[in-house]
């Protein structure tokens, strides 16, 4: 009994320490080939953006992939990625900065601080077109990148909270969410001549617009994602030429939507994911994924010379995200397990 | 940054060689005859039960200890608790709030003078905004004494911290004067009065404090593989606090005391450090008036407290570069409470009975029309006994609580009955060593925040239950080890909470809700010893030390966390002190160590933080004058070895930094 509590003690101490586990093997990426790039937008306020790097198919990867390249971090909310030219560009909202790397190892080139006296302008989603990227910035304009002297030319003003962006018959259209106003959120695109870089007109379009996509034929698709409540979230199209909005009665739900082909694009939301024909002008087909699989379904893309539908799946959001791969008839392939809240991936062959 | 372990080692070793070197000069016998007790004028009584009356609350810290800590608010007094975990959003002015035993900080009552002091729209009290000042004695632990008179609601929760001040006593038949000023890094000045004296059947009592500080410290950043320097810019911080207490003696055997207490804070939020974003301009202006009535019959055997509370707390938050559409956001709360209670404790021939009531009314008013109007009315009642049989001592206490809800749009009426129940076994011949048992089931009501603040409120939410486990072992070694004296406490403990509630993203990243959804499990041992060497005089030596391991376990069914440690729960946290009186200079090392944790729920290396080793140092000197006037002066130096380091991600500390204090007190 004298000596209970000393045994006690050293008991509770020894029983309580841990043994790291074997190290994962990281690969050294000397050149962007056979993988791909996953943006992690990580979570607010924790400095845990990421990029992990996916040897394909056998799935090494590197987690720290950007800090591996610039023994830096990549910073706060990673929400936007586009490779243009030989570069890569990476939008990271909340540090608001614009990381510029080569297309071709990944290696840095230029970190943008995207301020405007001395107030972060945070920038959110880019697009591409005539050697500029299009930056729409949280604070009410779009920022214009010149690809070849990385330097921003100028600022367009648009409306609040710009979030989405796509570019089609030489002009651009910007999503206004307003939605630091929220409930009273903002329901229009401006719509962006690129050869004056000047607001043409606003279109109202519904409340709320984040995403927007152009696609070959250059008709522009718009999410209106109205109040996550009674008023649900749905797609319009607007058409080009005239800029006015020529659909608004597509009756299915939708978060997100994604690039397939010149005929087709993938609309998605938490159930499940479909096949959207620009033809028919509506959903076709529905990928017959388990969506009982899937944890939180948060992005989808499309893989065309795979013809294959990855799933980036957020776990909850607070835990590590999971890519799953699915081929068009919805049997599962593989996944890969990568940085918190993936959002956008890269491929390189 | 585990650089950092080597040096704190390499000084606290010299130190401890250097300190005993030399008081072995000075080695003599304990004067037993007349030891003049702080605080009690000349009171004759044996040095035994002297170091008896300062190890019995080992969960607690005396005046001196305060004192010699100078903490910048209760937070850093809390941190030196076994089992309690601050988590510390910032130095001066920074959120702090506590975690004891692996339970949330709702779980933990905040008493001061025997008042519970809440704040019903955050659900806890933001620790940071405490004075350390004029307080006397910190408490803390599971189970309330059983014959205190704290409020009884104070008695619903998992877990207390009791602070008493100067001002719970009815007071002297003399003037006590105490001033301090201080002045340390980062800008920092402060000037502290209180006083009071009792005239007749009457007693007056008054402080004031006013501090600011720019605030601005610089810190290092680890930012990949590159540690960068910077300084934290919108740190600027004011406040000013300021009280007084009526006392009056209504027979020989009751008092009334009418006490009145305001706090004034203006603040810069320095927010989290963003990677390659410096922009911080956010702002709080915190405003906390409460007012108190205390009256409370002592006899014999029988004693009763009836009191009144009420609190206004305005909190105003302002952003002046938000991008909405106005530019900005200001934001205005106004919390209203008022409680009343009545709390009896009486003894009986072979039991002692305790009973109580309490009404509490909360309401909420702001201009964010998202938060409607919160109305939340409470009643508690309990009862309690406590018999002791041989070597036994029982003690169950029954509570129950009915609480109304209403925000305008939705009603809500819950009941919870809060049972607690403890036995300590003295171990025959071993009176020195002591069992103990004890369970307790508490719950935490949601706050209106969670409730009803946007999209993120949940208005369906449910009181979170915990269940508690302690089992402890109390070793008290009156005996002489070549003279030094030892006392050492154990205790384990196993919790499980249900209808946790916790913020989860629900439609999509950036719309979070409150949900019933998560369950913990908490198990834990804490060892806590004490060492005295006496020398001649008040002269002394003592080693506090105390050690917690904890595991807090997500096993809500099906996630994907489940049998994780949950966030921001470090496994294993100590402290280690070591006082020098040596006539009238005193001296305090203070370690404080917090392992590596987890800034979210799943435990993988990108969410893991590093563990950190502080250590401060404090070098007081007082001196009296005729028995009088005491004058002292002492240095802080906090963080001695310059460590860089964040309890919260992103939320980094300041380095190394001086506070210079100087005393002046009429005794």
């Amino acid at each position: 009994m004298k000596y209970f509590n000393l045994i006690a003690a050293i008991a509770l101490v020894l029983t309580s320490c841990n043994e790291d586990g074997p190290q994962p093997f990281v690969p050294e990426v000397n050149n962007l080939e056979n993988g791909m790039v996953v943006l992690c937008e990580g979570l607010y306020q924790h400095n845990n953006s990421s990029i992990t790097w996916v040897q394909l198919p056998g799935g090494a990867k590197d987690p720290s992939f950007f800090q591996t390249k610039t023994s830096r971090a990549l910073g706060d909310t990673g929400n936007d990625m586009i490779r243009y030219g030989d570069k890569i560009y990476i939008v990271v909202n909340v540090s608001s900065t614009i990381e510029i790397m080569r297309a071709s190892d990944f290696s840095p080139i230029e970190q943008i601080q995207m301020t405007e006296n001395g107030q972060p302008k945070q920038p959110r989603f880019m697009a591409s077109a005539n050697g500029k990227v299009y930056i729409t910035c949280y604070d009410g304009f779009v920022d214009v990148l010149d690809t070849a002297s990385l330097t921003i030319d100028t600022r367009i003003s648009v409306g609040e909270n710009p979030e989405g962006i796509a570019v089609s018959n030489n002009k651009l259209y910007v999503a206004n969410s307003g939605g630091l106003n929220f409930p009273d959120v903002d329901s229009t695109v401006s719509v962006i001549d690129i050869a004056t870089n000047t607001e043409l007109q606003k279109i109202s379009v519904g409340i709320n617009p984040g995403g927007v996509l152009a696609n070959d034929a250059g008709d522009i698709f718009v999410i209106s994602r109205g109040d996550y409540g009674p008023i649900p979230s749905r797609l319009r199209k607007i058409d080009p030429l005239t800029d006015q909005v020529v659909n608004t009665a597509y009756a299915f739900d939708i978060s997100g939507m994604t690039s397939m082909s010149a005929t087709d694009m993938l609309v998605y939301n938490a159930s499940g994911v479909q096949r959207f024909n620009f033809q028919s002008d509506d959903v076709v087909a529905t990928i017959p994924i388990d969506m009982a699989t899937v944890n939180t379904l948060y992005r989808v893309q499309y893989r065309a010379s795979e013809d294959n539908v990855y799933i980036l799946d957020a776990m909850g959001y607070t835990n590590e995200g999971v890519v799953r791969k699915y081929d068009m008839t919805g049997s599962y392939l593989t996944s890969y397990q990568v940085g918190l809240n993936p959002t956008k991936l890269l491929f390189f062959d | 940054m585990k650089n950092s372990w080597l040096k704190n080692s390499c000084l606290v070793g010299g130190m401890l060689i250097l300190s005993t070197y030399a008081f072995s000069q000075e080695e003599v016998e304990v004067d037993t005859s007349i030891v003049l007790v702080k605080h009690i004028d000349a009171v004759r009584i044996g040095v035994q039960d002297i170091v008896m009356i300062r190890m019995l609350p080992l969960k607690g810290l005396t005046k001196d200890d305060i004192e010699l800590l100078n903490t910048d608010d209760v937070a850093g007094l809390v941190s030196k608790v076994p089992g309690a975990t601050v988590r510390s959003y910032g130095g001066l002015g920074g959120l702090k709030t506590v975690s004891m035993r692996g339970l949330g900080g709702q779980h933990t009552a905040v008493i001061i003078d025997n008042f519970q002091v809440t704040n019903a729209q955050a659900g806890q009290m933001n620790l940071g905004q405490l004075q350390s000042e004029g307080l006397e004695s910190a408490l803390a632990g599971t189970q309330l004494v059983f014959d205190g008179l704290q409020s009884v609601s104070a008695n619903f929760t998992g877990n207390y911290l009791q602070f008493n001040t100067f001002m719970l006593g009815f007071g002297r038949d003399k003037t006590r004067l105490k001033a301090s000023v201080r002045y340390g890094s980062f800008l920092r000045r402060e000037a502290y009065l209180q006083g009071d004296r009792s005239f007749g059947k009457w007693s007056v009592a008054a402080f004031g404090k006013f501090r600011d500080a720019d605030g601005s410290y610089p810190y290092q950043f680890l930012n990949g593989a590159t540690l960068t320097d910077n300084v934290r810019g919108n740190n600027d911080y004011q406040d000013m606090h300021f009280g007084f207490k009526l006392g009056r003696r209504i027979k020989d055997n009751s008092q009334l005391k009418i006490i009145y207490r305001s706090s004034f804070m203006d603040q810069g939020l320095p927010g989290a450090v963003l990677l390659y974003n410096q922009s911080a301009d956010e702002r709080m202006n915190t405003q906390d008036h409460r007012f108190m009535a205390d009256y409370i019959i002592n006899k014999y055997q029988n004693r009763m407290r009836f009191y009144l509370n009420g609190g206004i707390n305005n909190l105003e938050y302002f952003d002046p570069t938000y991008l909405s559409a106005a530019g900005f956001v200001q934001d205005q709360f106004q919390n209203l409470s008022l409680n009343g209670g009545y709390i009896q404790n009486k003894q009986f021939d072979k039991i002692a009975l305790k009973w109580g009531l309490e009404e509490k009314i909360e309401a909420l008013q702001s201009n964010r029309e998202v938060l409607g109007v919160p109305f939340r009315s409470s009643s508690y009642g309990l009862f309690g006994a406590k018999k002791m049989h041989n070597a036994f001592n029982f003690e169950a206490i029954a509570g129950a609580q009915l609480m109304y809800d209403d925000n305008g749009e939705s009603q809500k009426t819950h009941v919870q009955f809060t049972p607690s129940a403890s036995v300590q076994y003295e171990i025959p011949r071993k009176p020195q060593m002591k069992l103990e048992f004890l369970y307790k089931r508490n719950f935490r009501l949601p706050s209106f925040n969670e409730l009803y603040f946007g999209e993120v409120g949940n208005s369906n939410l449910q009181p979170e239950i915990a269940h508690q486990f302690d089992l402890g072992y109390n070793w008290k070694i009156r005996e002489n080890y070549y003279r030094w004296r030892f006392e050492i406490n154990t205790q384990g403990y196993f919790n499980r909470v249900q209808n946790k509630i916790v913020a989860i993203p629900t439609k999509n990243l950036f719309i979070w809700s409150m949900q019933n959804v998560d369950e913990a499990m908490i198990y834990g041992g804490l060892a806590e010893a004490r060492v005295v060497r006496r020398f001649r005089g008040e002269n002394r030596i003592e080693f506090l030390a105390n050690y917690t391991w904890q595991r807090v376990i997500d096993i809500t069914p099906g996630a994907i966390t489940n049998g994780h440690q949950v966030a921001y729960a470090p496994e294993h946290t100590a402290n280690a002190d070591i006082m020098f009186m040596y006539k009238s200079l005193n001296m305090r090392i203070s370690n404080n160590f917090v392992s590596g944790r987890y800034a979210l729920n799943q435990n993988v290396p990108a969410n893991y933080l590093d563990p950190f080793w502080t250590l401060d140092a404090a070098v007081g000197y007082k001196y009296t004058v005729k028995n009088k006037h005491k004058i002292g002066v002492q240095i802080n130096v906090r963080n001695l070895t310059n460590v860089s380091y964040a309890f919260i991600r992103s939320y980094v500390m300041p380095g190394r930094h001086f506070l210079l204090t100087l005393n002046y007190e009429i005794l």
